[in-house]
C-alpha cells in the first residue's frame, strides 16, 4: 500500500516537473530586438546557438584606467542611426582564435540585456562587427536554460 | 512570444552526433548552429570530377575531432557552387551537395557546402535552413536527438 502511494506520488511529481520545464522555455526567432545596458535603447541581435558567448559591435573604443583598474568606453549604433556610450569596467582581455589561423585581442565586460520579459548580465566581448548585418550576436551563455531558439522565425517579440 | 505554448517542433541539443549515409560517414558531431543560413563541412583535399556530364566532387573528412588518422573518402553530385561568407566576413566560393542526414531517427535531405577548413573543431555545421522545419535548439542542452555509435570498429575491419 505504501509501495503504491510512493509510486503514485513520484509519477505525479515527474509529471509536474516536466510540465514546469516545457513552459518555462520561451521560444524566439534567430533575430529578435533586445534592449541593452538598463536602457529604453533598442538593438536587433542574431540568437547564435553555434557561439558560446555574445558580442557587440564597439566603435570609438577607449580603455582607460580608473581607481587602478581597467575600464572602456565605447559606442553602439542601432539599426535608426541611434548612437549610444557605454562605460563599463573591463573584465578580461581575451584572446581569440581567428579561422584564417590569425589571434584577435578582444575585451569583455558585462552587460544588461533584456529578451523578451527576460532581463540577465551577460559577458560580452567588444569586437568589430562593422561588415555584419547585425551589430549584437547573443550566444548560447544567455541563451540557456531560458530560450528555443526557432530558426524559421523572426522578431517574434516585437513583431518588426 | 509563443510562452505557455509548447512548440510541435522537436527539441535539439547544439551538439548532436549524426551520420550521412550516402557519404559513408556514420559518426560526425555537428554544431547546431542559427547564426549560419547554410550547412558547412569542413572536408580537405576537395576535388572537381566530372561523371557522364555530371559535375561531381570527391572530398576527404576527418569525421572524428580527436582522431586524424581516421579518413573517411567521400563523392557527392555538385549542385550548385554559391558565395559564401564566413564569421570572419571572409567571402569565398564553395561546392553544394544535397545529401540525407540522419540524427537520432530522423533521416531527411540537406543542402551543404564544401569548405577546406580541416582546423575547425567541429566538422560540421548545421544552419538555419536545415533546421527551419523540423527542430527549434535549446542550448542548454546537448545530444538530446541522438547518441554516438561506436561504428568506427566496424569501418576499420
Amino acid at each position: 500500500m505504501l509501495l503504491k502511494q510512493f509510486i503514485f506520488i513520484v509519477f505525479v511529481s515527474l509529471g509536474l516537473s516536466g510540465q514546469v520545464t516545457a513552459t518555462d522555455l520561451i521560444t524566439v526567432g534567430w533575430l529578435e530586438e533586445v534592449q541593452v545596458d538598463n536602457s529604453e535603447y533598442w538593438l536587433k541581435a542574431k540568437l547564435d546557438t553555434g557561439a558560446d558567448n555574445s558580442s557587440i559591435n564597439a566603435e570609438e573604443v577607449t580603455e582607460f584606467l580608473k581607481d587602478g583598474k581597467s575600464w572602456v568606453k565605447f559606442s553602439i549604433q542601432n539599426a535608426w542611426n541611434k548612437k549610444h556610450i557605454i562605460i563599463k569596467p573591463v573584465l578580461k582581455t581575451s584572446r581569440i582564435k581567428m579561422k584564417n589561423g590569425g589571434v584577435q585581442k578582444r575585451l569583455v565586460i558585462e552587460l544588461k540585456v533584456r529578451l523578451g520579459s527576460i532581463s540577465k548580465q551577460v559577458k560580452m566581448n567588444l569586437v568589430d562587427r562593422s561588415h555584419f548585418k547585425y551589430q549584437l550576436l547573443i550566444g548560447r551563455s544567455f541563451l540557456r536554460p531560458d530560450f528555443l531558439v526557432d530558426s524559421s522565425k523572426t522578431f517574434t517579440l516585437t513583431g518588426r | 512570444m509563443t510562452k505557455n505554448k509548447i512548440s510541435d517542433k522537436a527539441i535539439i541539443g547544439w551538439r548532436e552526433w549524426c551520420s550521412f549515409p550516402e557519404l559513408g560517414i556514420d559518426n560526425i558531431k555537428a554544431k547546431i548552429d542559427t547564426g549560419a543560413r547554410t550547412s558547412a563541412l569542413h572536408a580537405f583535399n576537395i576535388e572537381e570530377f566530372n561523371i557522364d556530364g555530371q559535375k561531381m566532387v570527391r572530398f576527404k573528412i576527418h569525421p572524428l575531432q580527436k582522431d586524424n588518422d581516421f579518413i573517411v573518402i567521400c563523392e557527392a553530385a555538385v549542385i550548385d557552387t554559391r558565395e559564401v561568407t564566413d564569421s570572419g566576413g571572409h567571402c569565398e566560393k564553395r561546392f553544394v551537395i544535397e545529401t540525407p542526414i540522419t540524427i537520432g531517427n530522423q533521416t531527411f535531405s540537406i543542402e551543404a557546402t564544401l569548405t577546406d577548413r580541416d582546423t575547425m573543431k567541429f566538422r560540421m555545421l548545421l544552419g538555419r535552413t536545415a533546421l527551419e522545419s523540423n527542430f527549434v535548439v535549446d542550448s542548454s542542452k546537448s545530444y538530446v536527438l541522438s547518441k554516438k555509435l561506436n561504428s568506427k570498429k566496424g569501418i576499420e575491419k
